[in-house]
């Protein structure tokens, strides 16, 4: 892990990059909790947790958007940074996970991803929707290498 | 004079204060989503409607536009029995019944599949309409306290079953699923139509 403070030119693309990250995941954990019955239903319908397990697809309906809002909160203050986005790379290795369980089974589930809002692939849980998280993760991954950047209360602890 | 003695700072360091921050994000956001559950129950199962009971002889429900006549030309198995117990899934006879009753039919499959053909005057309401709390057009025609059946291809369809799910959650209590859906009906010769919502 990069530790040493950024030059502001390195620093303040990486914070805008944070900001970004942390203002989508911000975004589509609002969009959840707004209907999180529809989000519970399209864990449901990933068919992951047996269906004696419901429990299990209550905790994922509401933890999952509330961790998202925490770590892009985090994200966005700049604070534990790294903590954030390992947060939310996890997150992502599991949406992806989820998604390519769904292809291989033959499921048509919609992602409920973003709620109402479809970016940028629509219909069913796909390839688009696996090259979408793959590039988040990579960003979530840029971020976690590089830290905060400036505007950062990270870098006032430092 | 000699610096104050300061700890030897380990290489793991930076990896358990990451672990312990990771945990403790962990954690708050599952205390949250714990009192949002007690706030907010969702529910992933779809809501027992009332029991069926023998059509009432006077006023069928209005809207609907087959409410009045039986269609010529189709046979008309009995109405649903009276008093059946409380259950989700009918039969297509107790389906029957409800349609010559004028309750309305919601067509949970593919637009495809709707336009292809489905029941005369059912009204296409998949999955994808209700989701993330928008509110299709087709609940605008139907009362929160009346009756609707719900179909969609039979056999291992769910999407039926999760339309109902949706529709509790929008305040429709009295949600029917029509077990063996569109197969069944068509192959009983009920009336059906092509083309898009009527």
């Amino acid at each position: 892990m990069s530790t040493t403070r950024l030059s502001p030119a390195i620093g303040v693309p990486v914070a805008i990059v944070r900001l970004v990250l942390g203002g989508l995941f911000i975004f589509a954990a609002s969009m959840k909790l707004q209907d999180i019955q529809g989000f519970a239903f399209s864990v449901a319908a990933f068919d992951i947790f047996p269906k004696s397990a419901d429990h299990l697809t209550r905790l994922v309906a509401f933890a999952v958007p509330w961790a998202e809002l925490l770590a892009g909160l985090l994200l966005i203050l700049g604070l534990w940074t790294r903590a954030a986005s390992a947060i939310l790379s996890v997150l992502l290795l599991a949406f992806i996970a989820g998604i390519v369980s769904v292809m291989m089974r033959h499921l048509q589930v919609s992602c409920g991803c973003f709620g109402r809002f479809e970016v940028p692939c629509t219909g069913p849980v796909g390839p688009c929707h696996i090259a979408r998280n793959s590039v988040l993760l990579a960003v979530s991954l840029f971020v976690f290498w590089m830290g905060p950047g400036t505007f950062a209360v990270d870098r006032q602890s430092d | 004079m000699a610096p104050p003695f300061e700890h030897p700072r380990s290489p793991l360091d930076p990896v358990v204060q990451l672990f312990t921050r990771v945990c403790t994000v962990g954690f708050v956001a599952i205390m949250a989503a714990g009192a949002h559950s007690l706030v907010k129950p969702v529910t992933l199962k779809p809501l027992a409607p009332p029991p069926l009971t023998a059509p009432s002889t006077g006023t069928p429900q209005p809207s609907m536009p087959h409410a009045t006549e039986s269609p010529a030309g189709t046979q008309t198995p009995a109405a649903a029995p009276a008093e059946e117990a409380s259950t989700l899934d009918i039969s297509l006879a107790q389906a029957r019944g409800l349609y010559d009753q004028g309750i309305f039919f919601l067509d949970a499959r593919s637009k495809e599949d709707y336009e292809k053909g489905h029941v005369a005057n059912a009204l296409h309401l998949p999955l994808e309409a209700l989701e993330a709390g928008a509110r299709p057009d087709a609940l605008n025609v139907l009362d929160p306290s009346a009756k609707v059946v719900v179909y969609c291809s039979g056999g291992d369809c769910h999407a039926s079953h999760d339309v109902v799910i949706r529709l509790n959650s929008l305040g429709y209590h009295s949600c029917y699923v029509m077990k063996d859906g569109f197969p069944a009906w068509q192959q009983a010769g009920y009336e059906i139509t092509t083309g898009g919502t009527p």
